[in-house]
Protein backbone atom coordinates (compact mmCIF):
# COMPACT_ATOMS: atom_id res chain seq x y z
CA UNK A 1 0.00 0.00 0.00
CA UNK A 2 1.36 3.40 -0.97
CA UNK A 3 0.38 5.76 1.83
CA UNK A 4 2.14 8.74 0.25
CA UNK A 5 -0.32 8.99 -2.62
CA UNK A 6 -2.89 11.79 -2.23
CA UNK A 7 -6.24 10.38 -1.05
CA UNK A 8 -8.16 11.81 -3.96
CA UNK A 9 -6.01 9.77 -6.37
CA UNK A 10 -6.35 6.57 -4.39
CA UNK A 11 -9.11 3.99 -4.52
CA UNK A 12 -10.14 2.71 -1.14
CA UNK A 13 -11.55 -0.78 -0.50
CA UNK A 14 -12.96 -1.28 3.00
CA UNK A 15 -14.05 -4.56 4.55
CA UNK A 16 -16.58 -4.02 7.34
CA UNK A 17 -17.69 -6.36 10.11
CA UNK A 18 -16.65 -8.03 13.30
CA UNK A 19 -13.48 -10.15 13.17
CA UNK A 20 -15.40 -13.37 13.88
CA UNK A 21 -17.54 -15.89 12.04
CA UNK A 22 -19.23 -15.10 8.76
CA UNK A 23 -19.57 -11.44 9.74
CA UNK A 24 -15.84 -11.19 9.02
CA UNK A 25 -16.37 -11.79 5.31
CA UNK A 26 -15.47 -8.15 4.50
CA UNK A 27 -12.19 -8.60 6.34
CA UNK A 28 -11.60 -11.86 4.48
CA UNK A 29 -11.98 -10.14 1.10
CA UNK A 30 -9.48 -7.48 2.16
CA UNK A 31 -7.03 -10.14 3.36
CA UNK A 32 -7.34 -11.91 0.01
CA UNK A 33 -6.64 -8.64 -1.80
CA UNK A 34 -3.64 -7.97 0.43
CA UNK A 35 -2.09 -11.18 -0.90
CA UNK A 36 -2.44 -9.98 -4.50
CA UNK A 37 0.00 -7.67 -6.21
CA UNK A 38 -2.34 -4.72 -6.60
CA UNK A 39 -1.29 -1.29 -7.89
CA UNK A 40 -0.15 1.18 -5.19
CA UNK A 41 -3.14 3.46 -5.69
CA UNK A 42 -5.38 0.77 -4.18
CA UNK A 43 -5.73 1.21 -0.44
CA UNK A 44 -7.11 -1.60 1.68
CA UNK A 45 -8.71 -1.32 5.09
CA UNK A 46 -10.63 -3.56 7.51
CA UNK A 47 -12.93 -1.89 10.02
CA UNK A 48 -14.67 -3.49 12.98
CA UNK A 49 -18.17 -1.96 12.94
CA UNK A 50 -17.02 1.64 12.46
CA UNK A 51 -20.44 3.28 12.79
CA UNK A 52 -20.49 6.88 11.64
CA UNK A 53 -16.70 7.04 11.68
CA UNK A 54 -16.89 5.38 8.27
CA UNK A 55 -17.78 8.78 6.82
CA UNK A 56 -14.52 10.24 8.12
CA UNK A 57 -12.54 7.23 6.93
CA UNK A 58 -13.91 7.61 3.37
CA UNK A 59 -13.41 11.38 3.28
CA UNK A 60 -11.16 12.64 0.51
CA UNK A 61 -11.28 9.47 -1.59
CA UNK A 62 -12.80 9.70 -5.05
CA UNK A 63 -13.60 5.98 -5.27
CA UNK A 64 -14.57 3.75 -2.38
CA UNK A 65 -15.72 0.12 -2.34
CA UNK A 66 -17.40 -1.19 0.81
CA UNK A 67 -17.78 -4.89 1.54
CA UNK A 68 -20.11 -6.06 4.29
CA UNK A 69 -22.15 -9.09 5.28
CA UNK A 70 -25.94 -8.97 5.11
CA UNK A 71 -28.70 -11.28 6.21
CA UNK A 72 -31.14 -11.95 3.40
CA UNK A 73 -33.95 -14.48 3.25
CA UNK A 74 -34.21 -14.04 -0.51
CA UNK A 75 -30.69 -15.18 -1.36
CA UNK A 76 -28.68 -18.25 -0.34
CA UNK A 77 -25.60 -17.75 1.84
CA UNK A 78 -22.58 -16.80 -0.21
CA UNK A 79 -24.54 -14.77 -2.76
CA UNK A 80 -22.76 -11.56 -3.61
CA UNK A 81 -24.92 -8.53 -4.31
CA UNK A 82 -23.95 -5.12 -5.56
CA UNK A 83 -26.34 -2.70 -3.91
CA UNK A 84 -27.20 0.94 -3.78
CA UNK A 85 -27.42 2.54 -0.30
CA UNK A 86 -31.19 2.61 -0.72
CA UNK A 87 -31.30 -1.13 -1.39
CA UNK A 88 -29.07 -1.78 1.60
CA UNK A 89 -31.58 -0.05 3.83
CA UNK A 90 -34.18 -2.66 2.85
CA UNK A 91 -31.99 -5.52 4.05
CA UNK A 92 -31.28 -6.50 7.64
CA UNK A 93 -27.58 -5.85 7.81
CA UNK A 94 -25.43 -7.55 10.43
CA UNK A 95 -23.77 -4.26 11.27
CA UNK A 96 -26.68 -2.95 13.30
CA UNK A 97 -24.34 -1.62 15.95
CA UNK A 98 -25.71 1.71 17.00
CA UNK A 99 -25.40 3.47 13.67
CA UNK A 100 -25.28 0.60 11.18
CA UNK A 101 -23.95 0.84 7.65
CA UNK A 102 -27.30 1.74 6.09
CA UNK A 103 -27.89 4.57 8.57
CA UNK A 104 -24.31 5.74 8.22
CA UNK A 105 -24.64 5.98 4.43
CA UNK A 106 -27.94 7.83 4.80
CA UNK A 107 -26.23 10.27 7.15
CA UNK A 108 -23.39 10.63 4.67
CA UNK A 109 -25.90 11.41 1.93
CA UNK A 110 -27.60 14.02 4.12
CA UNK A 111 -24.23 15.66 4.67
CA UNK A 112 -23.23 15.36 1.02
CA UNK A 113 -20.15 13.64 2.38
CA UNK A 114 -20.09 10.39 0.43
CA UNK A 115 -17.35 9.78 -2.14
CA UNK A 116 -18.25 10.59 -5.77
CA UNK A 117 -17.98 6.91 -6.65
CA UNK A 118 -19.23 4.48 -4.02
CA UNK A 119 -19.56 0.77 -4.68
CA UNK A 120 -21.33 -1.39 -2.14
CA UNK A 121 -20.76 -5.15 -2.20
CA UNK A 122 -22.83 -7.29 0.16
CA UNK A 123 -22.30 -10.99 0.76
CA UNK A 124 -25.33 -12.82 2.12
CA UNK A 125 -24.78 -14.84 5.29
CA UNK A 126 -27.08 -16.88 7.53
CA UNK A 127 -28.05 -15.40 10.88
CA UNK A 128 -26.17 -17.26 13.63
CA UNK A 129 -28.54 -19.73 15.32
CA UNK A 130 -27.05 -19.21 18.78
CA UNK A 131 -23.73 -17.54 19.39
CA UNK A 132 -21.65 -16.51 16.37
CA UNK A 133 -19.07 -19.03 15.24
CA UNK A 134 -15.43 -18.06 15.67
CA UNK A 135 -14.43 -19.00 12.12
CA UNK A 136 -15.85 -18.29 8.70
CA UNK A 137 -17.90 -21.07 7.05
CA UNK A 138 -16.64 -22.63 3.76
CA UNK A 139 -19.41 -21.19 1.55
CA UNK A 140 -18.73 -17.66 2.77
CA UNK A 141 -14.98 -18.15 2.46
CA UNK A 142 -15.47 -19.17 -1.18
CA UNK A 143 -17.62 -16.11 -1.79
CA UNK A 144 -14.90 -13.92 -0.28
CA UNK A 145 -12.25 -15.38 -2.61
CA UNK A 146 -14.53 -14.89 -5.60
CA UNK A 147 -15.29 -11.29 -4.76
CA UNK A 148 -11.63 -10.53 -4.07
CA UNK A 149 -10.63 -11.77 -7.52
CA UNK A 150 -13.46 -9.83 -9.13
CA UNK A 151 -12.44 -6.62 -7.37
CA UNK A 152 -8.80 -7.19 -8.26
CA UNK A 153 -9.71 -7.45 -11.95
CA UNK A 154 -11.92 -4.40 -11.64
CA UNK A 155 -9.13 -2.21 -10.27
CA UNK A 156 -6.35 -3.84 -12.29
CA UNK A 157 -7.83 -5.36 -15.48
CA UNK A 158 -4.43 -6.45 -16.81
CA UNK A 159 -3.81 -8.57 -13.72
CA UNK A 160 -3.71 -12.34 -13.92
CA UNK A 161 -6.39 -13.17 -11.38
CA UNK A 162 -8.65 -16.13 -12.11
CA UNK A 163 -12.13 -14.90 -13.03
CA UNK A 164 -15.06 -16.36 -11.15
CA UNK A 165 -18.82 -15.71 -11.47
CA UNK A 166 -19.49 -12.05 -10.79
CA UNK A 167 -21.67 -10.21 -8.32
CA UNK A 168 -25.33 -9.89 -9.25
CA UNK A 169 -26.68 -6.39 -9.52
CA UNK B 1 -61.99 8.75 37.31
CA UNK B 2 -59.78 8.03 34.36
CA UNK B 3 -56.59 6.12 34.92
CA UNK B 4 -54.04 6.39 32.18
CA UNK B 5 -51.35 3.77 31.95
CA UNK B 6 -48.49 4.53 29.63
CA UNK B 7 -45.93 1.90 28.83
CA UNK B 8 -42.69 2.86 27.18
CA UNK B 9 -40.46 0.03 25.92
CA UNK B 10 -36.92 0.06 24.67
CA UNK B 11 -36.37 -2.56 21.98
CA UNK B 12 -33.36 -4.86 22.32
CA UNK B 13 -30.13 -3.49 21.00
CA UNK B 14 -27.29 -5.91 20.45
CA UNK B 15 -23.65 -6.01 21.49
CA UNK B 16 -23.23 -2.72 23.21
CA UNK B 17 -26.23 -0.95 24.36
CA UNK B 18 -28.34 -3.43 26.27
CA UNK B 19 -32.03 -2.90 26.64
CA UNK B 20 -34.35 -1.02 28.90
CA UNK B 21 -37.92 -0.10 29.52
CA UNK B 22 -39.85 2.57 31.28
CA UNK B 23 -43.28 2.11 32.82
CA UNK B 24 -45.35 5.14 33.66
CA UNK B 25 -48.74 5.07 35.30
CA UNK B 26 -50.68 8.24 35.79
CA UNK B 27 -53.89 8.27 37.81
CA UNK B 28 -55.97 11.39 38.13
CA UNK B 29 -53.03 13.57 37.18
CA UNK B 30 -50.67 11.89 39.66
CA UNK B 31 -47.61 9.82 38.81
CA UNK B 32 -48.35 6.65 40.76
CA UNK B 33 -45.83 4.32 39.18
CA UNK B 34 -42.55 4.91 37.43
CA UNK B 35 -40.29 1.96 36.79
CA UNK B 36 -37.03 2.16 34.89
CA UNK B 37 -35.30 -1.05 33.93
CA UNK B 38 -31.96 -1.26 32.19
CA UNK B 39 -30.33 -4.51 31.25
CA UNK B 40 -26.61 -4.62 31.91
CA UNK B 41 -24.41 -6.99 29.90
CA UNK B 42 -21.29 -6.63 32.12
CA UNK B 43 -22.79 -9.04 34.68
CA UNK B 44 -21.95 -11.97 32.42
CA UNK B 45 -18.40 -10.82 32.01
CA UNK B 46 -17.77 -11.11 35.73
CA UNK B 47 -18.30 -14.86 35.43
CA UNK B 48 -16.41 -15.09 32.13
CA UNK B 49 -13.36 -13.67 33.90
CA UNK B 50 -13.22 -16.33 36.60
CA UNK B 51 -10.37 -18.76 36.05
CA UNK B 52 -8.67 -16.51 33.50
CA UNK B 53 -5.09 -15.33 33.81
CA UNK B 54 -4.68 -11.75 35.02
CA UNK B 55 -3.04 -10.77 31.73
CA UNK B 56 -6.18 -11.78 29.80
CA UNK B 57 -8.51 -9.46 31.69
CA UNK B 58 -7.61 -6.30 29.80
CA UNK B 59 -8.61 -7.81 26.44
CA UNK B 60 -11.77 -9.46 27.75
CA UNK B 61 -13.18 -6.35 29.44
CA UNK B 62 -12.52 -4.32 26.27
CA UNK B 63 -15.38 -6.34 24.78
CA UNK B 64 -17.93 -5.16 27.35
CA UNK B 65 -18.66 -1.88 25.59
CA UNK B 66 -18.07 -0.74 22.03
CA UNK B 67 -18.23 2.92 23.04
CA UNK B 68 -16.06 2.97 26.16
CA UNK B 69 -13.66 -0.02 25.99
CA UNK B 70 -10.72 2.11 27.19
CA UNK B 71 -12.54 2.86 30.43
CA UNK B 72 -13.02 -0.85 31.11
CA UNK B 73 -9.39 -1.54 30.28
CA UNK B 74 -7.96 1.21 32.48
CA UNK B 75 -10.20 0.43 35.47
CA UNK B 76 -9.17 -3.23 35.20
CA UNK B 77 -5.49 -2.31 34.94
CA UNK B 78 -5.77 0.03 37.93
CA UNK B 79 -7.34 -2.77 39.96
CA UNK B 80 -4.88 -5.49 38.95
CA UNK B 81 -1.79 -3.31 39.13
CA UNK B 82 -2.73 -2.33 42.69
CA UNK B 83 -1.61 -5.90 43.49
CA UNK B 84 1.93 -5.16 42.34
CA UNK B 85 4.70 -3.72 44.49
CA UNK B 86 5.82 -1.77 41.41
CA UNK B 87 4.03 0.83 39.33
CA UNK B 88 3.81 1.55 35.63
CA UNK B 89 6.35 4.06 34.31
CA UNK B 90 5.60 7.80 34.16
CA UNK B 91 5.52 7.48 30.34
CA UNK B 92 2.84 4.80 30.57
CA UNK B 93 0.81 6.86 33.02
CA UNK B 94 0.89 9.89 30.72
CA UNK B 95 0.01 7.85 27.64
CA UNK B 96 -2.86 6.11 29.43
CA UNK B 97 -4.31 9.56 30.06
CA UNK B 98 -4.01 10.39 26.37
CA UNK B 99 -5.55 7.03 25.41
CA UNK B 100 -8.44 7.79 27.75
CA UNK B 101 -8.80 11.36 26.46
CA UNK B 102 -9.38 9.83 23.01
CA UNK B 103 -12.30 7.87 24.38
CA UNK B 104 -13.86 10.91 26.07
CA UNK B 105 -13.47 12.84 22.82
CA UNK B 106 -15.12 10.22 20.61
CA UNK B 107 -17.86 9.31 23.09
CA UNK B 108 -18.81 12.88 24.00
CA UNK B 109 -18.76 14.01 20.35
CA UNK B 110 -21.00 11.09 19.39
CA UNK B 111 -23.42 11.77 22.21
CA UNK B 112 -23.74 15.50 21.71
CA UNK B 113 -24.06 15.53 17.94
CA UNK B 114 -25.83 12.33 17.01
CA UNK B 115 -27.81 11.36 20.10
CA UNK B 116 -28.69 14.47 22.13
CA UNK B 117 -28.73 17.30 19.61
CA UNK B 118 -31.81 16.13 17.65
CA UNK B 119 -33.78 16.47 20.93
CA UNK B 120 -32.90 20.13 21.23
CA UNK B 121 -33.21 21.04 17.56
CA UNK B 122 -36.55 19.28 17.12
CA UNK B 123 -35.69 16.27 14.98
CA UNK B 124 -36.43 12.59 15.30
CA UNK B 125 -32.88 11.56 14.54
CA UNK B 126 -29.48 12.76 13.38
CA UNK B 127 -30.09 11.85 9.74
CA UNK B 128 -33.10 14.15 9.53
CA UNK B 129 -31.24 16.83 11.50
CA UNK B 130 -28.19 16.63 9.21
CA UNK B 131 -30.19 17.77 6.20
CA UNK B 132 -30.94 21.13 7.81
CA UNK B 133 -27.97 21.41 10.15
CA UNK B 134 -25.07 19.75 8.33
CA UNK B 135 -22.29 21.82 9.87
CA UNK B 136 -22.78 20.76 13.52
CA UNK B 137 -22.98 17.12 12.43
CA UNK B 138 -19.82 17.43 10.33
CA UNK B 139 -18.08 19.01 13.32
CA UNK B 140 -19.23 16.10 15.48
CA UNK B 141 -17.93 13.53 13.03
CA UNK B 142 -14.60 15.32 12.82
CA UNK B 143 -14.18 15.41 16.61
CA UNK B 144 -15.31 11.82 16.98
CA UNK B 145 -12.87 10.77 14.26
CA UNK B 146 -10.00 12.45 16.12
CA UNK B 147 -10.97 10.65 19.31
CA UNK B 148 -10.98 7.35 17.48
CA UNK B 149 -7.61 8.17 15.93
CA UNK B 150 -6.18 8.71 19.42
CA UNK B 151 -7.56 5.36 20.57
CA UNK B 152 -6.08 3.68 17.49
CA UNK B 153 -2.71 5.33 18.15
CA UNK B 154 -2.32 3.28 21.33
CA UNK B 155 -4.97 0.59 20.96
CA UNK B 156 -4.36 -0.51 17.38
CA UNK B 157 -8.05 -0.07 16.59
CA UNK B 158 -10.79 2.15 17.96
CA UNK B 159 -13.43 -0.53 18.61
CA UNK B 160 -12.36 -3.04 21.27
CA UNK B 161 -8.72 -1.86 21.19
CA UNK B 162 -5.97 -4.40 21.80
CA UNK B 163 -2.91 -2.25 22.54
CA UNK B 164 -3.14 -1.99 26.33
CA UNK B 165 -1.55 -4.54 28.65
CA UNK B 166 -0.51 -4.96 32.26
CA UNK B 167 2.29 -2.46 32.90
CA UNK B 168 1.67 -0.33 29.80
CA UNK B 169 1.17 -0.89 26.09
CA UNK B 170 2.27 -3.55 23.62
CA UNK B 171 3.48 -0.88 21.25
CA UNK B 172 4.64 2.74 21.39
CA UNK B 173 3.50 5.07 18.60
CA UNK B 174 6.16 6.44 16.25
CA UNK B 175 7.13 10.09 16.57
CA UNK B 176 5.78 11.04 13.13
CA UNK B 177 2.39 9.40 13.85
CA UNK B 178 2.12 11.43 17.03
CA UNK B 179 3.17 14.68 15.37
CA UNK B 180 0.60 14.25 12.59
CA UNK B 181 -2.17 13.66 15.09
CA UNK B 182 -1.18 16.66 17.21
CA UNK B 183 -1.61 18.85 14.12
CA UNK B 184 -5.15 17.53 13.70
CA UNK B 185 -5.95 18.05 17.38
CA UNK B 186 -4.74 21.65 17.27
CA UNK B 187 -6.86 22.31 14.21
CA UNK B 188 -9.93 21.04 16.10
CA UNK B 189 -9.58 23.35 19.08
CA UNK B 190 -11.59 26.09 17.39
CA UNK B 191 -14.32 23.53 16.58
CA UNK B 192 -14.39 22.52 20.24
CA UNK B 193 -14.74 26.06 21.56
CA UNK B 194 -17.47 26.72 18.96
CA UNK B 195 -19.19 23.57 20.21
CA UNK B 196 -19.25 24.76 23.81
CA UNK B 197 -20.74 28.11 22.79
CA UNK B 198 -23.24 26.31 20.56
CA UNK B 199 -24.35 23.97 23.37
CA UNK B 200 -24.67 26.88 25.78
CA UNK B 201 -26.89 28.70 23.29
CA UNK B 202 -29.39 25.81 23.01
CA UNK B 203 -32.81 26.16 24.66
CA UNK B 204 -32.06 23.67 27.45
CA UNK B 205 -34.84 23.07 29.97
CA UNK B 206 -34.22 25.00 33.19
CA UNK B 207 -35.23 22.75 36.07
CA UNK B 208 -32.66 22.78 38.89
CA UNK B 209 -32.72 19.70 41.12
CA UNK B 210 -30.94 18.65 44.26
CA UNK B 211 -28.80 15.52 43.93
CA UNK B 212 -25.61 13.95 45.23
CA UNK B 213 -22.60 14.12 42.90
CA UNK B 214 -19.93 11.42 42.84
CA UNK B 215 -16.70 11.72 40.85
CA UNK B 216 -13.04 10.87 41.02
CA UNK B 217 -10.75 13.64 42.18
CA UNK B 218 -7.02 13.85 41.61
CA UNK B 219 -4.91 16.38 43.51
CA UNK B 220 -2.88 17.40 40.43
CA UNK B 221 -5.28 17.28 37.51
CA UNK B 222 -8.91 16.89 36.38
CA UNK B 223 -9.46 13.23 37.19
CA UNK B 224 -9.86 10.91 34.23
CA UNK B 225 -7.75 7.78 34.43
CA UNK B 226 -7.03 7.83 38.16
CA UNK B 227 -7.97 9.47 41.43
CA UNK B 228 -9.99 8.93 44.58
CA UNK B 229 -13.73 9.21 45.01
CA UNK B 230 -15.15 12.52 46.16
CA UNK B 231 -18.81 13.07 46.88
CA UNK B 232 -20.76 16.28 47.25
CA UNK B 233 -21.71 14.99 50.70
CA UNK B 234 -18.08 15.31 51.78
CA UNK B 235 -16.80 11.74 51.47
CA UNK B 236 -13.31 10.99 50.21
CA UNK B 237 -12.73 7.31 49.44
CA UNK B 238 -10.06 5.05 48.02
CA UNK B 239 -11.05 2.35 45.54
CA UNK B 240 -10.88 -0.32 48.25
CA UNK B 241 -13.40 1.65 50.37
CA UNK B 242 -16.03 1.77 47.61
CA UNK B 243 -18.06 -1.14 48.95
CA UNK B 244 -18.30 0.40 52.40
CA UNK B 245 -20.60 3.12 51.07
CA UNK B 246 -21.88 2.03 47.65
CA UNK B 247 -24.32 -0.85 47.52
CA UNK B 248 -26.07 -2.69 44.72
CA UNK B 249 -29.50 -4.26 45.00
CA UNK B 250 -31.86 -6.17 42.76
CA UNK B 251 -35.21 -4.63 41.96
CA UNK B 252 -38.32 -6.40 40.69
CA UNK B 253 -38.75 -6.41 36.89
CA UNK B 254 -35.10 -5.49 36.35
CA UNK B 255 -32.14 -7.63 35.44
CA UNK B 256 -29.76 -4.82 36.32
CA UNK B 257 -28.41 -3.99 39.74
CA UNK B 258 -29.24 -0.60 41.19
CA UNK B 259 -26.63 1.35 43.13
CA UNK B 260 -26.98 3.66 46.09
CA UNK B 261 -24.61 5.74 48.17
CA UNK B 262 -25.50 5.03 51.79
CA UNK B 263 -29.10 4.51 50.70
CA UNK B 264 -29.35 7.56 48.43
CA UNK B 265 -29.44 7.86 44.63
CA UNK B 266 -26.52 9.77 43.17
CA UNK B 267 -25.19 11.16 39.92
CA UNK B 268 -21.99 10.09 38.23
CA UNK B 269 -20.81 11.43 34.87
CA UNK B 270 -19.79 14.72 33.24
CA UNK B 271 -21.91 17.10 35.30
CA UNK B 272 -20.92 15.40 38.57
CA UNK B 273 -17.26 15.63 37.53
CA UNK B 274 -17.57 19.27 36.59
CA UNK B 275 -19.42 20.13 39.79
CA UNK B 276 -16.72 18.51 41.92
CA UNK B 277 -13.58 19.33 39.92
CA UNK B 278 -14.35 22.58 38.06
CA UNK B 279 -11.73 24.58 39.97
CA UNK B 280 -9.10 22.39 38.28
CA UNK B 281 -10.12 23.42 34.77
CA UNK B 282 -7.36 25.34 32.99
CA UNK B 283 -7.58 29.13 32.79
CA UNK B 284 -9.01 29.23 29.26
CA UNK B 285 -11.93 27.06 30.38
CA UNK B 286 -12.51 29.19 33.48
CA UNK B 287 -12.82 32.08 31.04
CA UNK B 288 -15.19 30.00 28.92
CA UNK B 289 -17.40 29.31 31.95
CA UNK B 290 -17.69 33.07 32.53
CA UNK B 291 -18.29 33.72 28.84
CA UNK B 292 -21.21 31.27 28.63
CA UNK B 293 -22.52 32.22 32.07
CA UNK B 294 -22.38 28.74 33.58
CA UNK B 295 -22.21 28.84 37.38
CA UNK B 296 -20.94 25.70 39.08
CA UNK B 297 -21.93 23.58 40.84
CA UNK B 298 -25.07 23.29 38.74
CA UNK B 299 -28.27 21.43 39.66
CA UNK B 300 -29.64 21.56 36.10
CA UNK B 301 -29.18 18.04 34.74
CA UNK B 302 -29.39 19.38 31.17
CA UNK B 303 -26.11 21.18 31.78
CA UNK B 304 -24.60 17.72 31.25
CA UNK B 305 -24.58 18.59 27.55
CA UNK B 306 -22.44 21.68 28.19
CA UNK B 307 -20.27 19.65 30.59
CA UNK B 308 -19.49 17.20 27.77
CA UNK B 309 -18.58 20.05 25.45
CA UNK B 310 -16.28 21.58 28.07
CA UNK B 311 -14.67 18.18 28.64
CA UNK B 312 -14.04 17.90 24.89
CA UNK B 313 -12.16 21.20 25.06
CA UNK B 314 -10.29 19.94 28.10
CA UNK B 315 -9.15 16.64 26.60
CA UNK B 316 -8.01 18.31 23.38
CA UNK B 317 -5.93 20.74 25.44
CA UNK B 318 -4.53 17.99 27.69
CA UNK B 319 -3.70 15.67 24.81
CA UNK B 320 -1.90 18.36 22.85
CA UNK B 321 0.12 19.33 25.93
CA UNK B 322 1.16 15.74 26.66
CA UNK B 323 1.85 14.69 23.07
CA UNK B 324 3.85 17.83 22.21
CA UNK B 325 6.44 16.50 24.67
CA UNK B 326 6.13 12.93 23.41
CA UNK B 327 9.30 10.88 23.45
CA UNK B 328 9.68 7.36 22.17
CA UNK B 329 10.18 5.20 25.28
CA UNK B 330 12.87 2.61 25.93
CA UNK B 331 10.05 0.16 26.60
CA UNK B 332 6.28 0.71 26.24
CA UNK B 333 5.57 -1.38 29.34
CA UNK B 334 7.08 -2.59 32.59
CA UNK B 335 6.64 -6.23 33.54
CA UNK B 336 4.73 -5.94 36.82
CA UNK B 337 4.65 -8.95 39.16
CA UNK B 338 1.23 -9.32 40.79
CA UNK B 339 0.74 -10.63 44.32
CA UNK B 340 -2.28 -12.77 45.21
CA UNK B 341 -5.06 -10.86 46.90
CA UNK B 342 -7.91 -8.48 46.16
CA UNK B 343 -7.28 -5.43 43.98
CA UNK B 344 -9.70 -2.55 43.44
CA UNK B 345 -9.40 0.10 40.77
CA UNK B 346 -11.51 2.75 39.07
CA UNK B 347 -11.54 5.49 36.48
CA UNK B 348 -13.93 8.02 34.96
CA UNK B 349 -15.61 6.49 31.93
CA UNK B 350 -17.27 9.05 29.62
CA UNK B 351 -20.55 8.19 31.41
CA UNK B 352 -19.07 8.25 34.91
CA UNK B 353 -17.39 6.22 37.62
CA UNK B 354 -16.39 2.69 36.61
CA UNK B 355 -15.22 0.53 39.51
CA UNK B 356 -13.60 -2.93 39.30
CA UNK B 357 -12.51 -5.48 41.90
CA UNK B 358 -10.55 -8.67 41.22
CA UNK B 359 -9.50 -11.50 43.49
CA UNK B 360 -6.30 -13.11 42.29
CA UNK B 361 -5.26 -16.55 43.56
CA UNK B 362 -1.76 -17.91 44.09
CA UNK B 363 -1.66 -19.32 40.55
CA UNK B 364 -2.29 -15.87 39.12
CA UNK B 365 -5.84 -16.73 38.08
CA UNK B 366 -8.93 -14.59 38.61
CA UNK B 367 -10.96 -16.09 41.43
CA UNK B 368 -13.73 -13.49 41.45
CA UNK B 369 -14.51 -10.27 39.62
CA UNK B 370 -16.91 -7.42 40.27
CA UNK B 371 -17.62 -4.60 37.86
CA UNK B 372 -19.88 -1.65 38.68
CA UNK B 373 -20.55 0.38 35.51
CA UNK B 374 -21.79 3.98 35.48
CA UNK B 375 -25.13 3.33 33.80
CA UNK B 376 -26.16 0.99 36.60
CA UNK B 377 -25.07 3.59 39.15
CA UNK B 378 -27.14 6.30 37.50
CA UNK B 379 -30.37 4.26 37.29
CA UNK B 380 -31.82 5.44 40.60
CA UNK B 381 -30.90 9.05 39.76
CA UNK B 382 -32.52 8.77 36.32
CA UNK B 383 -35.69 7.47 37.91
CA UNK B 384 -35.71 10.27 40.49
CA UNK B 385 -35.08 12.77 37.68
CA UNK B 386 -37.96 11.33 35.64
CA UNK B 387 -40.31 11.70 38.61
CA UNK B 388 -39.30 15.28 39.07
CA UNK B 389 -38.97 16.32 35.42
CA UNK B 390 -42.20 14.75 34.17
CA UNK B 391 -44.19 16.21 37.05
CA UNK B 392 -42.66 19.65 36.46
CA UNK B 393 -43.27 19.26 32.71
CA UNK B 394 -46.95 18.54 33.35
CA UNK B 395 -48.54 15.08 33.53
CA UNK B 396 -51.55 16.40 31.63
CA UNK B 397 -49.42 16.67 28.49
CA UNK B 398 -50.29 14.23 25.73
CA UNK B 399 -48.53 10.90 25.53
CA UNK B 400 -46.27 11.91 22.69
CA UNK B 401 -45.01 14.96 24.56
CA UNK B 402 -44.51 12.90 27.74
CA UNK B 403 -42.63 10.22 25.84
CA UNK B 404 -40.37 12.76 24.19
CA UNK B 405 -39.60 14.46 27.49
CA UNK B 406 -38.93 11.10 29.14
CA UNK B 407 -36.57 10.15 26.32
CA UNK B 408 -34.83 13.49 26.59
CA UNK B 409 -34.34 13.05 30.33
CA UNK B 410 -32.98 9.51 29.95
CA UNK B 411 -30.73 10.36 26.99
CA UNK B 412 -29.25 13.24 28.93
CA UNK B 413 -27.42 10.66 31.08
CA UNK B 414 -25.91 9.10 27.96
CA UNK B 415 -26.79 5.60 29.15
CA UNK B 416 -25.58 2.67 27.10
CA UNK B 417 -29.11 2.22 25.77
CA UNK B 418 -29.06 5.68 24.26
CA UNK B 419 -27.11 4.50 21.21
CA UNK B 420 -30.48 4.37 19.49
CA UNK B 421 -31.59 7.92 18.89
CA UNK B 422 -35.28 7.08 18.95
CA UNK B 423 -35.52 4.17 21.28
CA UNK B 424 -38.72 4.39 23.26
CA UNK B 425 -42.05 3.06 22.06
CA UNK B 426 -45.20 3.97 23.88
CA UNK B 427 -48.33 2.02 24.55
CA UNK B 428 -51.33 3.65 26.18
CA UNK B 429 -53.90 1.74 28.18
CA UNK B 430 -57.03 3.50 29.43
CA UNK B 431 -58.84 1.84 32.33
Amino acid sequence: MNTNLPSEQAQLIIGIGSPFGDDRVGWEVVEQLQRMDLPPEIRLLSLDRPGVELIERMRGHAQVTLIDAVHSEEHPPGTCLELTPEQLHLLACTSTHGFGLADTLKLGQSLDALPPSLQLCAICISPPKQSPAAIITPAIQTAAVTLARQLALQVHPSGTYTMEPSCSR
Amino acid sequence: MTSRRIRIDVPALTRVEGEGSLRLEINDGQLVELGLSIFEPPRYFEKFLEGREAKEVVDIVARICGICPVAYQISALNALESLSPQTASPWVQRMRRVFYCGEWLQSHALHIHLLALPDFLGFDNAIAMAQQHPEPVKRGLKLQGLGNALIRLFGGRSVHPVGARLGGFHHAPALDEVAELVDGLKAAQQDASDLTRFCASLPLPDDPQSFICVALHHPDRYAIESGEIRTSTGLSLRADQFEQHFHETHKPDSTALWSDLDGQPYLTGPLARLNINHVQLPDFLQTRLSEIGLTLPSGNMFHSLIARALEIELVLHETIQILEEYEYPEAPYTALPLDPGTGCGMSEAPRGLLWHRYELDKKGLIKAARIVPPTSQNQARIEADLHRSLTAFGLDNDEEALRLRAEQVIRNYDPCISCATHFLTLERVET
